[in-house]
């Protein structure tokens, strides 16, 4: 390209080598296709369509949050009832001592983290429960279902 | 309302951007990113655009924009390291990452890696005449300076270029110090 300008020969050649370098350079590093696909995805977005997906998001998290907080919530039937070891050991001596009355099971039990696992037995399996404790002589009872 | 289409902007004039954006940046991934976001600012930006000039002439104007933001952080950036630094001599090893240079070796051993060394009024005008072949109204339009001040600068912009290429022959016959001759291999 003839430049009115660049009256001097070796300014011409400086710019004539610039356009070479440039088109040698476009050459070697073309933009990669999908950078051009990104930014029209990225652009196609819409506030509404990034709102919806925010608040389906949000439902998503809270809808698992909730599962995870109830499946916590379900007692575990089938899992240690007595035997929970020291660091779950706090002392509930009313609600043993109620228990106790109730079946009159001459026992010492030590009170557990919680009796909510025997309180959610059927009657038969908390009689069965306080059966197996009974032939036990030992200060401290453990006994897992 | 906006007077672009942003889709068809993008289709039409993206490989353009990038390429000016690699010639100023001088790798691959930079140019990628200010490519990209020089789209992202036409996308937000584009009901201000009013049609007075053509839509690539405005996307050029917004990368030269993008481009002076960057390295003027950049610049910060090492200033701040400078000083946390004590601003002794180090040896390569010990340079925080943020110094060291990130260009592709073509672009390194092109003229461009030189230009980049030129202030930024005569170095945009060269890339905007000699990379992207726009006439001088049109960089008088991106730039938005008179006609005169683009003449200006590309006349100083390449006189100031043969004489970098010049210092540095000279300098290498006087056997220089190695990272001078690494600037301006080609001239050596």
């Amino acid at each position: 390209m003839a430049d009115e300008l660049l009256e001097s020969a070796d300014l011409l050649a400086l710019g004539e080598q610039l356009r070479e370098d440039s088109r040698r350079l476009a050459a070697a590093y073309p933009p990669r296709r999908d950078v051009a696909r990104e930014f029209d995805d990225t652009r196609r977005r819409s506030p509404r369509r990034q709102a919806i997906a925010l608040a389906a998001g949000i439902a998503a998290v809270g809808l698992t949050l909730w599962g995870a907080t109830a499946w916590q919530a379900v007692p575990k039937r089938h899992g240690p009832v007595v035997d929970r070891g020291p660091a779950d050991m706090v002392a509930d001596a009313t609600r043993v001592e109620s228990l106790l009355d109730t079946t009159g099971a001459e026992v010492t039990i030590v009170p557990v983290a919680s009796f909510e696992e025997i309180e959610v037995l059927t009657v038969p399996e908390r009689e069965a429960v306080f059966d197996l404790l009974e032939g036990d002589t030992s200060e401290v009872s453990y006994l897992s279902i | 309302m906006s007077l672009i289409d942003v889709d068809d902007a993008a289709a039409r004039y993206f490989e353009r951007i990038h390429r000016a954006a690699l010639i100023m940046t001088g790798n691959p991934w930079d140019a990628e990113d200010l490519a990209q976001e020089t789209f992202c600012v036409l996308a937000r930006e584009s009901h201000r655009f009013s049609g007075r000039s053509s839509v690539y002439t405005w996307l050029y104007g917004i990368l030269l924009n993008l481009d002076r933001r960057q390295r003027r952080r950049s610049g910060i950036w090492r200033n701040k390291l400078r000083v946390l630094w004590g601003n002794e001599e180090r040896s390569p090893r010990q340079q925080p990452a943020a110094e060291g240079k990130v260009e592709v070796e073509e672009w390194k051993r092109s003229l461009w890696g030189a230009v980049a060394t030129l202030p930024d009024g005569q170095r945009e005008v060269l890339v905007l005449r000699f990379s992207e072949q726009l006439s001088y109204e049109e960089i008088a339009d991106v730039m938005e300076c008179p006609l005169g001040t683009v003449k200006s600068r590309l006349h100083h912009g390449l006189a100031a270029l043969r004489q970098r290429i010049t210092d540095a022959q000279a300098d290498e016959l006087r056997d220089v110090p190695r990272d001078v001759r690494e600037v301006f291999p080609r001239a050596i």
